[in-house]
C-alpha cells in the first residue's frame, strides 16, 4: 500500500484528476469525482492536518471497509482509482465547524475565559494594485496602490512588507521603475517622483512637461529613463547621482503613448500606442517600424485599440497585449507579426517577462495569469516557440500588474491583494516559500487602542475615527454571544487636512491625546472624554523636531510621546495640562539609517525598544536618554514587539516566524527562548504565512503571552512544555473532552484559536476582556470595483 | 398697379383703337367718370381736347397713385404703431410694479457668468473662472475618464460584485442562497426603496381590501 502523502502531489491533484500507478488494472472502476476545497483557510489547514487525519482513518477503519467508507461518506471525496491497493488523494471536504483547528470560543481549556468584543466596524478598504517592479539584486518587490502609496516588499522574508510609503489624493499614480536601487515612479499628474527608502518618504518630483505620464521604464544599463507621454511623446532622462535631467525627446506621435519597452542593449525601445506598436531607434529618435494591431471583431471594431503592455526581448521578439484579448508576437526586423494568441474576450493588461527570456505572463482583466513559456515542441529539437502553458486564477478582479521572480509569479489588481504564486518546477525544496501566499492586510497595525478607557482609533488614509467599545451583560457559556447592553458609539472622526495621506497613528492609554503624522506634519490632539461630552483641543506649538514621524508610541502612563523620525532616532516629547515640550532625542550608538517602524515602551517607564527596517533593535534607558543595548540582529524582520511588564522582557516576533525573548536588564537571551531556539518551532507555527502583528501580556497571569495573526489567536503559556514536531499541535478541542489529569499531561505550551478570520488587531483590555478587530474579507470584496462577467456552467 | 393711359387717337376707326391700361388700387372718381364718359359716347366725334390738359390729367393720375400709394404706407404704419402701443401696454400691466423695480435695483447683482446669455460668443467657447480649473487637472481628469471608459464604460461586460459572490456561493462548498439575501446589509437602501414603492403600488390599485 503506497501512501502518497507529498504536499506538492496533494497540490497538483488540486488542479485535476491524479491517477496512481497502481490502479491500472482497476481503469473501469475510475472514479472521477472530486471537488476543491474552497476556502483558503480549510485548504491550508487541510495541508496540515491531512496526514494525521488520513493515517487515523485508515487505522480506525480498516482496509477493506475503507472504500466503502469512501464512497458513502459525505465528508470525503476521492480520486484515483478504486481498488484495494489503490490510493488516492483524499480531500476532506467539510464545513468549518466540524474543522480540527478550530474550536467553540471557549478558550477555557487551560488558558481561562475571556471575554471577547467582537467589532467589525472598521471600515478598512484596501486599495487596488496599480503596479509592479522587481529588484533582481535586492530581491525586493516595489507595489504601488491606485491611491499613491508606494510598498516595498522583501521576497526572501517570507515577502514582508518592509516599507511603506503613503500616497496622496489625486495622485494617479501609473508606472514603477527600479533603477540600481532607486525607486522611480510616474503618473497622471505629469510628474516623476524619486523615493528615498531610507526614510520612507518622497524625495522630489520633476514634472514630465509631456501631460499625464502613462508609463516608465528604465534601461538595463541603468543610465536613463523612458516615459510615455499623453502627447505621443517618449522622453527620455538621464539618470545622475542625485537627479534625473531630461536629456531628450524622441519622435513625437500622433496619439498617446501607453506602454514602453526597453531593449535589453538599449539601442532600441518599443512603444504600444493607439492602435499600434513603435519602435524607436533610441540614438537618431526616429521610429524604424509601425506594426499595426488589429481591432478585433464585433463592437470593438468601433473602438481603438489600446495596446496595455509591450515586452522586448533580446532577440528582436516584441510580444504585445493588447486590449482586443490577443499576445502577439512580432517580429522587429520585419515589422510583420508571428504570431497570435487569442488568451481572452476581454483585455490583457499587464505582461511580464522572467530574467532569461523563457516564460512570460500576462495578466488579464477576468483575473486570470497565463504563462507562455519558450520551449520546443519537440524534444531535443531546437527550434522553440513561445507555447501557452499554465492558467492560474486566484484573482477575482482586473489584473494590472504582473511581475515574474525568479521562482514566483506575483500579480496584483483591483482587487487589493498581492498573489504570490510559486512555480513548482523552480523549486526543490517544499518549504514554506513554495506554498501559495495572498497579502491581503498591511504588516503594520491600523488599530490602537485605550486600555483603561476602552476606545479605539481606526486609521483610514484619510481620517481618523474614535469608538467607544460597547458593553454587554452576563455570563454566558462558551461559544454563545452574549447580550448587547450598550452598543459601540463611534465618538469622532478626524478628518486630515491637506491632501497627504496618514501615516502612522496613535492614541494614549488613557484616552486624553490622539496624534497622527503624515509625509509633511505631525499633529496632536488632547481630547477630554466624559459620560457624553466630547471636546477635542488641537496642539498648536509643537516642538520643531516633531514635523513628521514614521512611527508614534505613548508611554505607558501617558506623559510622554515617543516619535521616531529620520536617521532612525526617537525624539521624546512630555504631554502635559500646558502642551507638548521637547525633552530630548535617542540615537543609537552606530548603525544604519534606516527608518524605524516599530516602537515599544516598557509598563515602568524606564526602557524603550526600537525596531528598524535593516533588522535593528535598539533598547535606551529613557532615564538616562542613552542607548542601552542592541539586540543581535536576526536575519528576519521584527514585526511585532513587546516589553514585557513584570520582567521587562523583550519578546520579538519574526517575519519567519520565530520568535525571541531578550532580557533587557542583563542583556541577553532568557532560557526560555533559548530553549525555544534549541528544541526549534512546531513545523504548524512556522509554516504559518501570516505575521503577527501584536504581542501582548496578560498581568494577571504572567508567563502568558498573546499574539495574533490574521487567521489566528495564540496564547504562548511559557510555563509548560513546548510542542515536538510528533505532538498534535492544534489540540484544544481534545484537550476539552479529556479529564483533568490527561489534560495536564497532554497540553502544551501553543494554545491556539482559529474562531475569528480576518483579523486585524486583538487587544487585551485591563477587565480581561479581549477585543477582535476583524475585517470579513467578503464586506471588502463588495465594495471593490465592478468584475468582469464570466460565464460559469449551470449558471 | 396697372396703369390705364388713354391714347386718344384721331379719326381712327374702332377697330384700330388700342387700349393700354393703367389702373390703380381703386379707383378714383375721376377716373371712373373718364371711363364712363368716353366709353358711353361711341358713336360720336371723339371730342377734341387739349394736350395740356390730358397732360395735367396724366401728371394727376400719377400724382394719385403716389399719393395712394404713400397714403396706403402711412396707413399700415398707424396700424403698426397702434399695435405696438397696444403690446406696450400689455406688458405694462404684466410686469411688477414701478416700486418693487426701483427696490430691487439698489439691490446688488449677483452676476453668474454663465447666465449672460445676451453676449454674442462664437459657439465653440465657454466662459469659465481661472480659478476654478487649471490646464494640468483637466488633463489628468481626461486621462482617468479615458482609463475608465475603456475599462468599466460602454463596451465592456461588467457585473456586480454581488451577483460574483453569489455565484461563488452556488458552486461553491458550502452553497447558499444569494448574498443579496444572505447578507441583510447589502443593497439595505434599494430594498428599501422597492418596499416602499411596493407598498405604494399596492395602495394606489387598491389591490387589498381595506
Amino acid at each position: 500500500m503506497q501512501l502518497f502523502s507529498s504536499l506538492w502531489l496533494w497540490k497538483l491533484s488540486c488542479k485535476g484528476i491524479i491517477r496512481t500507478t497502481t490502479g491500472q488494472r482497476h481503469l473501469k472502476h475510475t472514479h472521477t469525482c472530486f471537488r476543491k476545497p474552497q476556502h483558503k483557510h480549510l485548504q491550508r489547514d487541510q495541508l496540515q492536518n491531512s496526514e494525521d487525519y488520513w493515517e487515523r482513518r485508515r487505522r480506525t477503519i480498516g482496509l477493506k471497509e475503507w472504500d466503502h467508507a469512501r464512497l458513502s461518506d459525505p465528508d470525503w471525496v476521492c480520486a484515483g482509482s478504486a481498488g484495494l491497493d489503490a490510493v488516492g488523494i483524499w480531500f476532506r471536504e467539510c464545513t468549518h465547524d466540524r474543522e480540527e483547528g478550530t474550536q467553540s470560543e471557549d478558550l477555557r481549556s487551560a488558558m481561562g475565559e475571556f471575554k471577547v468584543h467582537r467589532v467589525r466596524f472598521f471600515d478598512y478598504m484596501p486599495s487596488g494594485i496599480r503596479a509592479l517592479a522587481f529588484n533582481q539584486d535586492t530581491e525586493r518587490m516595489a507595489v504601488a496602490r491606485m491611491d499613491g502609496s508606494v510598498e516595498v516588499f522583501h521576497c526572501s522574508d517570507r515577502f514582508f512588507q518592509e516599507k511603506i510609503i503613503p500616497g496622496r489624493e489625486q495622485c494617479g499614480i501609473e508606472g514603477l521603475s527600479w533603477v540600481g536601487e532607486r525607486l522611480f515612479s510616474a503618473g497622471l499628474n505629469g510628474g516623476i517622483t524619486e523615493y528615498d527608502l531610507t526614510n520612507q518618504k518622497v524625495k522630489y518630483t520633476i514634472d514630465a512637461y509631456g501631460g499625464p505620464i502613462w508609463t516608465i521604464t528604465g534601461n538595463q544599463q541603468g543610465t536613463h529613463l523612458a516615459v510615455g507621454c499623453e502627447d505621443g511623446t517618449v522622453k527620455l532622462f538621464e539618470v545622475n547621482e542625485d537627479q534625473i535631467q531630461f536629456e531628450r525627446n524622441l519622435d513625437r506621435q500622433k496619439s498617446r503613448i501607453i506602454s514602453l519597452s526597453w531593449h535589453p542593449s538599449g539601442s532600441k525601445i518599443a512603444a504600444g500606442m493607439m492602435d499600434m506598436i513603435q519602435v524607436f531607434n533610441v540614438e537618431t529618435g526616429h521610429s524604424i517600424h509601425r506594426m499595426l494591431a488589429d481591432r478585433g471583431a464585433g463592437t470593438s471594431r468601433s473602438k481603438e485599440c489600446v495596446v496595455w503592455s509591450v515586452v522586448y526581448l533580446s532577440d528582436g521578439t516584441i510580444i504585445t497585449g493588447d486590449s482586443v484579448g490577443m499576445v502577439k508576437l512580432w517580429d522587429d526586423q520585419t515589422g510583420t507579426l508571428i504570431k497570435s494568441h487569442n488568451v481572452t474576450k476581454c483585455d490583457v493588461l499587464a505582461l511580464s517577462v522572467s530574467q532569461n527570456e523563457d516564460s512570460l505572463v500576462a495578466g488579464t482583466s477576468e483575473g486570470i495569469v497565463v504563462q507562455f513559456q519558450f520551449v520546443s515542441m519537440v524534444l531535443e529539437k531546437d527550434d522553440k516557440e513561445w507555447v501557452r502553458t499554465r492558467t492560474f486564477r486566484n484573482h477575482t478582479h482586473d489584473i494590472r500588474a504582473v511581475a515574474e521572480i525568479t521562482t514566483a509569479v506575483v500579480s496584483g489588481g483591483m482587487d487589493a491583494q498581492l498573489v504570490v504564486r510559486p512555480l513548482l518546477d523552480k523549486i526543490e525544496v517544499r518549504s514554506a516559500a513554495s506554498a501559495l501566499r495572498k497579502i491581503h492586510f498591511p504588516h503594520r497595525r491600523l488599530v490602537s487602542c485605550a486600555r483603561k478607557s476602552g476606545l479605539m482609533l481606526f486609521q483610514y488614509p484619510g481620517h481618523l475615527e474614535l469608538w467607544r467599545l460597547g458593553e454587554s451583560e452576563g455570563k454566558g457559556t462558551p461559544g454563545s454571544s452574549l447580550f448587547v447592553k450598550r452598543n459601540p458609539e463611534k465618538l469622532l472622526q478626524l478628518k486630515v487636512k491637506g491632501e497627504d495621506h496618514i501615516r502612522c497613528s496613535a492614541v494614549s492609554p488613557c484616552g486624553g491625546w490622539i496624534v497622527y503624522s503624515t509625509a509633511s506634519t505631525l499633529r496632536l490632539y488632547r481630547l477630554h472624554c466624559d459620560n457624553n461630552n466630547i471636546s477635542i483641543t488641537k496642539i498648536s506649538k509643537l516642538p520643531k523636531v516633531l514635523s513628521s514621524a514614521n512611527q508614534l508610541c505613548f508611554s505607558s502612563d501617558s506623559s510622554h510621546l515617543f516619535s521616531a523620525s529620520a536617521q532612525s532616532s526617537v525624539h521624546i516629547a512630555s504631554l502635559s495640562q500646558s502642551g507638548c515640550k521637547f525633552v530630548g532625542t535617542l540615537k543609537p550608538k552606530s548603525g544604519s539609517h534606516q527608518a524605524i517602524h516599530l516602537l515599544a515602551a516598557s509598563e515602568d517607564g524606564k526602557w524603550l525598544a526600537s525596531a528598524n527596517s535593516d533588522h535593528e533593535v535598539h533598547i535606551y534607558n529613557l532615564q538616562t536618554q542613552k542607548a542601552h543595548c542592541t539586540v543581535p540582529v536576526y536575519s528576519s524582520a521584527v514585526t511585532a514587539m513587546g516589553i514585557h511588564p513584570a520582567t521587562n522582557c523583550l519578546f520579538m516576533m519574526h517575519a519567519d516566524q520565530q520568535m525571541f525573548e531578550y532580557s533587557i536588564e542583563q542583556k541577553q537571551y532568557t532560557d526560555w527562548s533559548r530553549t525555544v531556539q534549541r528544541k526549534g518551532l512546531h513545523r504548524f507555527w512556522v509554516e504559518r504565512d501570516t505575521p503577527c502583528l501584536n504581542v501582548m501580556f496578560n498581568p494577571q497571569n504572567p508567563s502568558h503571552v498573546i499574539l495574533h495573526d490574521m487567521y489566528m489567536l495564540c496564547i504562548i503559556d511559557q510555563s509548560l512544555p513546548l510542542p515536538d514536531d510528533k505532538t498534535q499541535f492544534y489540540n484544544q478541542l481534545t484537550l476539552k473532552s479529556l479529564t483533568e489529569e490527561q489534560r495536564k499531561s497532554q497540553s502544551h505550551a501553543f494554545k491556539v484559536c482559529k474562531t475569528f478570520k480576518d483579523i486585524l488587531c486583538v487587544e487585551l483590555m485591563p477587565d480581561q476582556s479581549l477585543v477582535v478587530v476583524e475585517r470579513p474579507l467578503e464586506d471588502i470584496a463588495t465594495q471593490l470595483p465592478a468584475p468582469i462577467k464570466q460565464k460559469k456552467f449551470a449558471t | 398697379i396697372y396703369i390705364y393711359i388713354y391714347i386718344y387717337i384721331k379719326n381712327i376707326p374702332s377697330s384700330v383703337c388700342t387700349k393700354i391700361r393703367l389702373n390703380t388700387f381703386k379707383e378714383t372718381d375721376k377716373m371712373s367718370e373718364l371711363t364712363l364718359q368716353f366709353e358711353s359716347s361711341d358713336d360720336e366725334l371723339p371730342e377734341e381736347v387739349a394736350f395740356d390738359a390730358s397732360k395735367s390729367v396724366a401728371l394727376k393720375s400719377v400724382k394719385d397713385a403716389l399719393d395712394a400709394a404713400k397714403r396706403e404706407k402711412n396707413l399700415l404704419k398707424e396700424k403698426r404703431r397702434k399695435k405696438q402701443q397696444l403690446f406696450q401696454e400689455q406688458k405694462k400691466r404684466k410686469l411688477l410694479p414701478q416700486e418693487l423695480l426701483e427696490e430691487f435695483d439698489t439691490k446688488p447683482q449677483n452676476v453668474h457668468m454663465e447666465n449672460m446669455s445676451d453676449f454674442s460668443l462664437p459657439v465653440s467657447y465657454r466662459v469659465m473662472r481661472i480659478k476654478d480649473e487649471s490646464a494640468a487637472k483637466t488633463l489628468q481628469q481626461r486621462a482617468t475618464d479615458f482609463v475608465q471608459s475603456r475599462l468599466y464604460g460602454p463596451g465592456t461586460k461588467r457585473t456586480t460584485n454581488a451577483e460574483l459572490l453569489s455565484l461563488k456561493k452556488k458552486r461553491g462548498a458550502s452553497q447558499g442562497a444569494a448574498v443579496e439575501f444572505a447578507n441583510k446589509k447589502l443593497g439595505a437602501c434599494k430594498k428599501a426603496r422597492i418596499k416602499r414603492s411596493n407598498k405604494r403600488f399596492i395602495r394606489q390599485q387598491k389591490l387589498i381590501p381595506f
